[in-house]
């Protein structure tokens, strides 16, 4: 499973000292928490619990495709990027089809992502919807957002150029929080950095 | 006639044939002649060529991190820029991918001391009775 570098502690006791660039009226905010933020902050461990679960749910999901990917160009001798993408008849793609289906299948019923997206988005969405007071509170905020759209890191996802802004935006108050998007903390735990 | 063939066009129901080739290449031609006519093509080519100057900028702004205030907010300003159709709707009408990047752009906006922009959904939009639709337009940028 994946480990972030950022624990939870990290979110919920990010201080004006933590944060040094930030010279500015919302600084004098930061000991004057809101009711808004107080849900917020209270809310931060929670989210952290699905970003877990969501990432575990991911890595599983992404070593289940390499294994059809490598099985299926064991098979065929042709490797997914070499598919032929405009016809699905193929020898490539119904050799794979058989290869999904020696996997068990789990069902829609007993599909992980249904419980997991019951308590994402709920979460991520009333997180959301609070105002946030203090860089503790934007610095969740900025993760359930990052969480939200996590397809806009999708590799080989082409963006258009509001897709492009939205995750430069979130990427951007991430940066400057010093937290990272929901998405590279996978990335970074795949290449052993945690 | 015209109007008859393009009417079966937009029936999905309608057994007719398709429009022939030439009504589709007349439509187009006169929409063409419409758009020179009434100044659409010269106001979209300066739309065009503000979006390829802005285009660089923006996507530049994005990829230089921020490390202050100051440069949190060019990067809201940016945002707000991009995304500032995500002000058209009210929240619970957007995707909820867009519903949230629009959430954290306003709440960076508390935190750069920028104005919220204001919505400028169509006040109107509702109405069946052909009344002019209200435009408010963003007054972030303002």
């Amino acid at each position: 499973m994946s480990k972030s570098k950022l624990s939870r502690r990290a979110l919920v006791v990010t201080s004006a000292a933590a944060l040094p660039a930030l010279a500015l009226p919302f600084t004098d905010n930061l000991a004057i928490a809101s009711n808004s933020d107080a849900e917020l902050i209270a809310l931060g461990p929670e989210l952290e619990i699905v970003v877990r679960d969501w990432l575990s749910q991911l890595k599983i999901d992404r070593e289940k495709t390499a294994m059809i990917d490598v099985e299926t160009e064991k098979l065929t001798g042709v490797k997914l990027k070499d598919a032929p993408h405009d016809d699905y008849r193929d020898q490539y793609w119904t050799t794979r089809e058989a290869v999904i289906d020696r996997f068990p299948d789990q069902g829609d019923e007993d599909n992980p992502w249904n419980e997991i997206h019951s308590r994402a988005f709920p979460l991520a969405r009333r997180i959301l919807s609070l105002a946030a007071t203090t860089t503790a509170g934007l610095a969740i905020q900025a993760r359930a957002a990052s969480l939200e759209n996590i397809e806009l890191w999708d590799d080989g996802n082409e963006l258009d150029a509001q897709e492009f802004a939205a995750k430069g935006f979130i990427e951007s108050v991430c940066g400057f929080l010093g937290i990272v998007p929901v998405a590279k903390e996978l990335a970074l735990g795949s290449r052993g950095v945690s | 006639m015209t109007t008859a063939l393009f009417r079966q066009e937009m029936d999905p129901d309608s057994d007719a044939p398709a429009n022939p080739p030439e009504l589709n290449d007349r439509y187009f031609a006169a929409r063409l002649e419409m758009e020179d006519r009434n100044g659409f093509s010269a106001c979209d080519e300066k739309l065009q060529t503000l979006h390829r100057e802005l285009d660089p900028l923006m996507r530049e702004i994005f990829r230089t991190p921020a490390v202050s205030v100051a440069g949190l907010r060019v990067k809201t300003l940016a945002a707000i820029e991009a995304c500032k159709n995500f002000w058209d709707q009210v929240p619970g009408d957007l995707d909820y991918n867009d519903e949230a990047v629009r959430s954290l752009i306003e709440a960076a906006c508390a935190v750069a001391d920028i104005p919220v922009p204001s919505e400028t959904f169509d006040f109107n939009a509702a109405d069946d009775d052909g009344s002019a639709q209200v435009h408010l337009g963003s007054t972030a940028l303002n």
